[in-house]
């Protein structure tokens, strides 16, 4: 069975109402004859044998690097790098792909003797991973026999003892990583790329690095000029993060790359109907659909959320390969594009969207305004390469309840961004130049990082800077069925229909736009010829 | 002449009271104010002039009078039937001088010697306020034998009247004397130069205690709990360096001072926080911002309130209340900054120097010209409609509420044609 690819499906009258997602919950929405929808291809054929597939790409690596088992030797240091709870989303069904991979390391490293490894979480500088977090993506068996020797940590950003300095980029950039990874005999990086921005020199570079390091391609500038920032070869955050992953390079960091691809078979048997192309919904799945957006609707919102957080994706492995990080990344990229990238045909006046109850940032937790902000605009905005979905002076129209709710535990310094920053500017620029530091600087959110699970002080400020391409880009956001003070806090406008949003549109992109639809989750990327 | 005119009549009063929370329409219909024609009031002794008042403006005391929503502390204090009115620039009928009024009715205007608070400069305190030439009362405004500035004419003590600069209009004067109580609770909390401070409450109080702040001590870092569009924007005019919400005073606290927090436990927060509100949430919330051995100064009246001291007790925090004005100290570096050395009535004292807080009062305005604030004025015959104003005051775009009694039968007037 070969997997079916995405396509532009034009309504017309035929054309049944079209799934969209609302936070927590989703209905079925009915666009203007002539809308285009965007659908993802279906989810490719997994491998049949994942633990072979690992086996293999660990001894046949590609690039200058040899064979994983002849790296390993008896009395050396393993540092072993993993990426964090950001990855994949929803969390995948067990076994978790880092715990295929990782375990089969460890293998080799006992194997060859050797003892002394440690297991790192690159969290850069989002939140510490909760024990059940760290037992899901490693397996118990791994968290239990590293925990009490106190092998298994999390990157700590704000360490000033586990930090080295590497010195600086040629362009000026301090690199400054996570000391035992740096000076470790080999690190082994064990990334899921989920998306095309993640994994290559990026995994180390930001996923280990401190914020005296990531501020470098964290900011505006580097955001307005990454077209999109899911396209390395036309974002300035990549350019940026390969120069600093040569440095490493260059200085003598050992790095032993494992980047491994998804397919996109994101929902469980009981929501299937998520992913399915509408007309061909049967009539389980329509009944399915009925019963869970009714129950959905009547629940409390943070049963609703626990609901939807508890999904496990049956997500399956399509790809692993290892060796030399620029040249396994290569390999990744083609594998994710394989899977998510559909060609569309020019851009459109309005392009909407229905956002689900995951970004990168809010597993386990609540998606707080800025988050939807960011998820739109810098994540979905952003799936493209070649030029935008929407055109320039275009109009974006969000579905989400957008409410003004918060993690404290989670999100302390959000609470904060929204009540005292975003009160005063939405511009990326001046955000950044009159609030960033004294965010990143401030020691309750610095100690609720390290100690809690806290996401950095400075992390809203990047949120916010994700979306400054689109922000530069586009005419206008409207937000549909979102918290009408929350939506205007945002600088976005608010609509209660459908045909409300689009009319509000024309406004700004004028009569009879072109809509276009992106039919995500699952992931889609376009490519606009 | 005419007079609104508070009577003692314990019926009306408690049906005022019962009232006031859903109407204050019908809260003054069956309450103890009423409007009359009255004989004016005599002169106890020839110390004392006749004043014709021009603006009378209401404060938030008189709110609580008229609507008997006061706890009956200050029944004793007063002497019925009274009529209210204590900011009041007027006209001094002997030589037609325009006036503000001091208003409190200390040892001086009774004709006695100076009590030891009096003698101190410290009027505010004052021992006697039954006894002398005059009923008891402890302003005008709340005196029988007086009037107040809510009618065509009061009797003052020459004392209490001060002489205002045609520069000065009737709004900027008729702000004088709640600028001087502001002043007052600013003066004494001895801020440090680039304290963290926060005012909450942004009506004319709150507003006024704003300006106070900002021209007493222009560095500090000023966070103003403001809830309606026309305090966010007065605030901000005013150099607030941020308008927040009632709830998120602890958190601008911890951020202010780059706290922890831990609950409500802050490990630090406000060196002192104005609450200009007096209300049990805002009490409440305003020590729990305030850093350890901090201090909370209580400006606009409260009342009866149930608050957890806990917090108080734990951190140590000073809870002070402030009222009306007298004679505050500076350092001579301050006096120099405010570009006051120059004035005559500054009193020596070696390492400080002292004013008149009304002196005081009367400079500041010079400079800052606050009658801007005064958004409102009504005739005494459209009382009603004044007090309900005055009342709702921030939802209803209106910060200070004023009786215009400059011509006798005016109409409401807007902001800009006041
Ligand atoms: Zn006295």
């Amino acid at each position: 069975m070969t997997s079916r690819p995405g396509f532009v499906l034009e309504v017309d009258r035929s054309t049944p109402p079209t799934l969209m997602w609302h936070g927590n919950s989703y209905r079925l929405e009915r666009f203007p004859t002539g809308t285009r929808i965007l659908y993802p291809p279906e989810p490719q054929e997994p491998i049949a044998d994942p633990r072979g597939a690992v086996e293999e790409a660990l001894e046949n690596p590609v690039g200058d690097s040899q064979p994983l088992s002849t790296l390993l030797t008896k009395g050396m240091r393993l540092v072993i790098a993993f990426d964090d709870v950001s990855l994949p989303l929803p969390q995948m069904q067990a076994p978790d792909v880092r715990q295929l991979v990782i375990e089969a390391v460890l293998e080799k490293a006992a194997a060859a003797g050797v003892d002394d490894v440690y297991l790192v979480a690159a969290l850069a500088l989002h939140r510490r991973m909760t024990e059940g977090e760290l037992r899901h993506a490693l397996g118990s068996r791994i968290y239990d026999a590293l925990t009490p020797r106190k092998r298994l940590l999390q990157h700590d950003a704000e360490d000033p003892s586990n930090l080295v300095d590497l010195g600086t980029t040629e362009q000026g950039e301090v690199v400054e990583i996570n000391k035992l990874a740096a000076e470790a005999d080999l690190l082994v990086y064990v990334n899921i790329n989920l998306v095309s921005m993640d994994g290559g020199h990026k995994s180390v570079a930001t996923g280990l690095a401190s914020y005296r390091s990531i501020r470098h391609h964290h900011n505006v500038k580097t955001m307005v000029h990454s077209r999109s920032f899911m396209d390395m070869h036309h974002s300035e955050l990549h350019s940026s993060n390969w120069r600093m992953g040569r440095h490493i390079a260059a200085q003598g960091v050992k790095i032993f790359q494992i980047e491994t691809t998804l397919n996109t078979d994101t929902f469980p048997k009981a929501f299937e109907f998520l992913s399915k192309r509408e007309w061909e919904w049967t009539l389980k799945d329509r009944s399915t659909f009925i019963a869970s957006s009714k129950s959905l609707k009547a629940s409390p919102d943070w049963l609703s959320r626990d609901i939807m957080h508890k999904i496990r994706s049956p997500y399956k492995l399509t790809g692993v390969t290892a060796g030399e990080v620029e040249q396994v990344h290569a390999k990744t990229l083609d594998k994710v594009f394989s899977q998510q990238l559909v060609t569309v045909e020019g851009q459109t006046d309005i392009l909407t969207m229905g956002l689900p109850f995951v970004g990168p940032y809010n597993v386990n937790s609540i998606m707080n305004p800025i988050l939807v902000y960011c998820l739109a605009l810098g994540y979905f905005f952003n799936m493209y390469v070649g030029k935008p979905l929407v055109r320039e002076g275009g109009v974006v129209i969000i579905s989400h309840p957008n409410k003004a709710e918060f993690d404290p535990a989670f999100h302390p310094s959000y609470i904060d961004f929204y009540e005292q920053v975003l009160t005063e500017t939405t511009d990326p620029a001046e955000i950044e130049s009159r609030f960033e530091e004294s965010f990143a600087t401030d020691p309750w959110y610095i100690h609720l990082y390290r100690k809690g699970n806290a996401y950095h002080g400075v992390h809203p400020f990047y949120m916010w800077y994700w979306g400054a391409h689109a922000l530069d880009h586009l005419g206008g956001v409207i937000v549909l069925g979102g918290d009408p003070k929350a939506t205007k806090r945002l600088g976005f406008q608010s609509a209660s229909t459908m045909m409300d949003a689009i009319e509000m549109a024309k406004s700004i992109v004028g009569d009879d736009p072109s809509i276009t639809h992106l039919h995500s989750p699952p992931l889609v990327m376009a490519e606009v010829i | 002449m005419r007079s609104l005119v508070v009577e003692h009549n314990i019926r009306r009063m408690v049906s005022a009271k019962l009232l006031a929370d859903t109407s204050v329409k019908r809260s003054l219909q069956w309450g103890p104010l009423a409007l009359k024609e009255v004989g004016a009031p005599k002169a106890p002794t020839s110390q004392w002039l006749r004043v014709q008042p021009r603006l009378s403006g209401i404060c938030g005391s008189d709110l609580a009078t008229v609507l008997a929503s006061t706890t009956r502390y200050f029944e004793p204090l007063v002497s019925f039937p009274f009529t209210p009115g204590h900011e009041v620039v007027g006209v001094a009928t002997k030589d037609q001088t325009r006036v503000v009024l001091e208003a409190a009715l200390t040892c001086k205007p009774r004709g006695l010697r100076p009590c030891r608070y009096c003698s101190l400069g410290q009027e505010q305190l004052c021992e006697s306020v039954a006894v002398g030439d005059v009923k008891q009362g402890i302003q005008i405004g709340y005196c029988s034998s007086t009037g107040g500035g809510w009618s065509q004419e009061l009797v003052a003590h020459h004392s209490q009247l001060w002489p205002v600069k045609d520069s000065l209009s009737d709004e900027d004067a008729v702000l004088i004397e709640p600028f001087a109580c502001a002043l007052h609770a600013v003066a004494t909390a001895k801020l440090q130069k680039h304290a963290v401070v926060a005012v909450v409450g942004a009506g004319s109080v709150g507003l006024l205690t704003v300006a106070a702040i900002k021209y007493l001590s222009p560095h500090v870092n000023l966070s103003v709990v403001a809830k309606h569009p026309i305090q966010r924007d007065s605030a901000l005019k005013l150099g607030a360096n941020e308008v927040i919400r009632e709830e998120e005073l602890g958190r601008s606290a911890r951020r202010n001072t780059r706290a922890f927090r831990s609950g409500d436990w802050l490990s630090s927060g406000y060196d002192v926080v104005f609450d200009c509100v007096g209300s049990s949430t805002s009490l409440s919330s305003s020590i729990k911002s305030a850093k350890p051995g901090g201090q909370v100064v209580a400006v606009g009246m409260p009342s009866y309130t149930g608050i957890d001291l806990t917090p108080l007790w734990h951190r140590e925090i000073n809870l002070r209340g402030t009222y009306a004005y007298g004679t505050e100290s500076f350092s001579k570096k301050t006096i120099e900054h405010l570009d006051l050395s120059e004035q005559a009535s500054l009193i020596d004292n070696g390492d400080t120097v002292s004013i008149r807080t009304f002196d005081l009062a009367i400079l500041a305005m010079e400079r800052l010209k606050l009658g801007w604030m005064v958004t409102h004025g009504f005739p005494l015959e459209n009382y009603s409609q004044a007090i309900e104003k005055a009342a709702h005051a921030g939802s209803q775009d209106a910060i200070k509420v004023v009786f215009d009694l400059r011509k006798t039968k005016s109409t409401s007037k807007g902001t800009n044609d006041l």
